[in-house]
């Protein structure tokens, strides 16, 4: 559809395709006042960085997702000690001022902070993947539905629809029990497979409403193709929405996966996940082993909290019509 | 004055194969009451280079009339009959592929709202290169290289500049500008102007409106301007085109439909304009309101209105053409 990239140069460009050329263009109909004085334009990406840096939270969140991100990285690295050992004489301790027992052990002797720094990956992976999975499906099928509607959006909003009445829960644990679980790329495809339908829903509404916007009318009636007005001009102005329900989503999916695992049919070991090890922590906890719970949860949370800030100051900064203060 | 030898110096317009040909024209909206008969049966021609501008009150169906020839008429409309030969092909039938290649490259058109018909999250430069690349194989350099050709063209000061601005940045006339920018961006051979300058303040109006005749001048394009103020019409047009409840009432030559009105509803619509020198006078105004869409009299639409009625205007008149060439649609010229 779209034609390929081809840089004009010299000889092509004098013979263009429309005969009002540059010598018309000259005599130009209301003065131009060429020596006026024009502020100098600041760049587009120029005003996005400035909005998203005022954004404190989100500053904190994007801060603090890049220090996951370098956990989830160099995590293995830094670890006292490898998922696979153990020590059963220094189970079940309490945290205390050393780098291997910072965070205490569970009731194997595996150090917490292990269970930290190697699950940092997976949540992550898992959290960001499936989100990627979710918003290309939903998008897809939430922009064809609402930019064409008629029959089109029909079969669009029923196929949203049946996913949307599946048992999430329930299908996910018969899945996961049923390809013996541990296996993170099913998980994430799982996730993602099964969670579209509301960004499906979101984006399809405001197709809708973008549709009947005058710009989608005049790109059309100067020649845009179809496609091209769907992601080119409709879904830059749908992307707040997909951004934010994005954003809902990693800390959906992290939890999710964390769910599973608490419920033995995810990630098992010798792989090992903050679910995981939350769920390990279950029957300990009445023994008093506050730290086993606390960390993983505590990880949890920043993570979720730090990708929602980072949602909420990406979708303020990329507005193109806010002003800067 | 100056308007007969304009005239004079024009093309002969009535011979040669008209540019654009609507014949019999229908375009229906289905609604919870029923079915809305917005253009009901209207023909006319537009000569290559032409200026035609069509009249009429909200409802009179002037702008569905444009959406058709673009064929951008929307569920829950439809066109169930007619036919709109645009240099000789029947626009009607085209497929969708067709019509998008017409689309901007041989008709343009520019809309009402120039503050929300351009694209928010990209400059306006982008918006125009976007419209010269979507017909031309030409790179992105040489597509901005045109978009700046084309500011310059339409009288937007420091056009190398103003390219790189967002549409928020401009200001309304800045914006209708850019829209005509856009939509000259390929030459085209026809150029639809709906209510080009109703959303702009009077001054602003006075100048879009001398860059639309100064362009018609320089880039020879057929223009459709669609409005409800008839002394725009007079100002911009050779031929008036005045519509009424989805049918067309009288068309002829400015010159003939502003010094000469035949059609009452032409009369009743020049008489209520306000005219220097009118002091503590009321303005004459047409008696009643427009029907319901849904409930148009059967005949002439006018006929609840008219000052003129007869028995025989229940049913619609046919087309009278008078002696001086002009169209009249009213039994007042039945011989």
């Amino acid at each position: 559809m779209q034609e390929p990239d081809i840089e004009v140069t010299g000889a092509l460009s004098d013979q263009a395709p429309w005969p009002m050329s540059a010598a018309h263009a000259d005599a130009v109909i209301l003065d131009e006042t060429e020596d006026q004085v024009v502020a100098e334009p600041i760049g587009q990406w120029t005003l996005v960085w400035r909005r998203f840096i005022r954004h404190r939270i989100a500053l904190i969140g994007g801060v603090m997702l890049i220090l996951l991100i370098l956990m989830a990285i160099f995590g293995p690295l830094l670890s006292p000690e490898s998922p696979l050992s153990f020590n059963y004489f220094a189970g079940n301790k309490a945290p205390e001022l050393n780098w291997r027992y910072l965070m205490g052990t569970d009731a194997q002797g595996h150090a917490i902070i292990m269970y930290i720094l190697y699950g940092a990956r997976i949540s992550l992976e898992v959290g960001v993947f499936a989100t990627v999975l979710t918003s290309i499906i939903g998008v897809l099928v939430g922009s064809i539905g609402g930019f064409f509607g008629g029959w089109v959006d029909a079969v669009m909003m029923r196929l949203t629809d049946v996913f949307l009445t599946l048992p999430f829960l329930p299908l996910l644990i018969l899945l996961s029990a049923y390809t013996g679980g541990g296996n993170i790329t099913f998980v994430i495809l799982i996730l993602g497979l099964l969670s579209w339908s509301p960004t499906a829903r979101l984006v399809r509404s405001y197709f809708l409403s973008l549709r009947s916007q005058e710009f989608v009318q005049a790109a059309q009636a100067l020649g845009v193709s179809s496609p091209r007005i769907m992601f080119k001009h409709m879904l830059p102005n749908a992307l707040s929405v997909v951004i934010v329900s994005s954003t809902l989503n990693v800390a959906g999916f992290i939890i999710a996966e964390a769910a599973i695992d608490f419920l033995g049919v995810g990630i098992h070991t010798p792989n090992v996940s903050w679910g995981l090890a939350l769920a390990n922590s279950e029957s300990y906890i009445a023994d008093g082993n506050w730290w086993w719970p606390l960390f993983p949860g505590l990880a949890l949370l920043i993570t979720v909290l730090s990708v929602n800030f980072l949602g909420d100051g990406l979708r303020d900064a990329l507005d193109v019509r806010a002003k800067v203060e | 004055m100056a308007l007969e030898t304009e005239q004079a110096q024009r093309a002969p317009r009535q011979e040669g194969t008209p540019l654009l040909q609507v014949k019999d024209l229908h375009t229906n909206f289905q609604t919870m009451d029923g079915v809305v008969k917005a253009v009901d049966g209207v023909s006319f021609d537009i000569q290559p280079g032409a200026s035609v501008g069509i009249v009429g009150e909200s409802g009179s169906g002037k702008s569905v009339t444009s959406l058709s020839i673009m064929r951008l008429v929307e569920r829950p409309g439809w066109i169930p009959s007619g036919s709109i030969i645009f240099q000789g092909k029947d626009l009607l039938k085209l497929d969708d592929e067709q019509m998008r290649r017409i689309r901007g490259e041989d008709i343009a058109m520019v809309f009402q709202e120039p503050m929300s018909a351009l694209n928010p999250v990209y400059t306006v430069g982008d918006q125009v290169a976007e419209i010269v690349r979507a017909h031309h194989r030409v790179g992105k350099r040489a597509a901005w290289a045109r978009a700046v050709e084309l500011f310059k063209l339409v009288g937007i000061p420091a056009a190398d500049r103003r390219v790189h601005d967002y549409p928020h940045n401009l200001s309304g006339g800045m914006r209708q500008r850019v829209m005509i920018a856009m939509a000259l961006a390929n030459d085209p051979d026809l150029l639809i102007l709906d209510e080009p300058t109703t959303a702009l303040d009077v001054t602003i109006q006075a100048q879009i409106l001398d860059l639309v005749r100064n362009l018609r001048e320089r880039v020879n394009t057929a223009v459709l301007l669609i409005t409800h103020d008839i002394g725009v019409v007079a100002e911009m047009c050779d031929e008036i085109i005045v519509m009424y409840g989805g049918k067309i009432m009288e068309h002829g030559t400015t010159h003939q439909i502003i010094d000469d009105p035949k059609h009452p509803y032409t009369r009743g619509l020049l008489a209520a304009i306000p005219a220097m020198g009118m002091k503590g006078q009321r303005l004459t105004v047409i008696p009643g309101t427009v029907p319901s869409p849904l409930r148009m009299p059967s005949g002439c639409p006018f006929r609840t209105r008219c000052p003129n009625v007869m028995d025989v205007c229940s049913n619609y008149p046919t087309l009278k053409t008078l002696d001086d060439g002009r169209q009249v649609y009213c039994w007042l010229y039945e011989r």
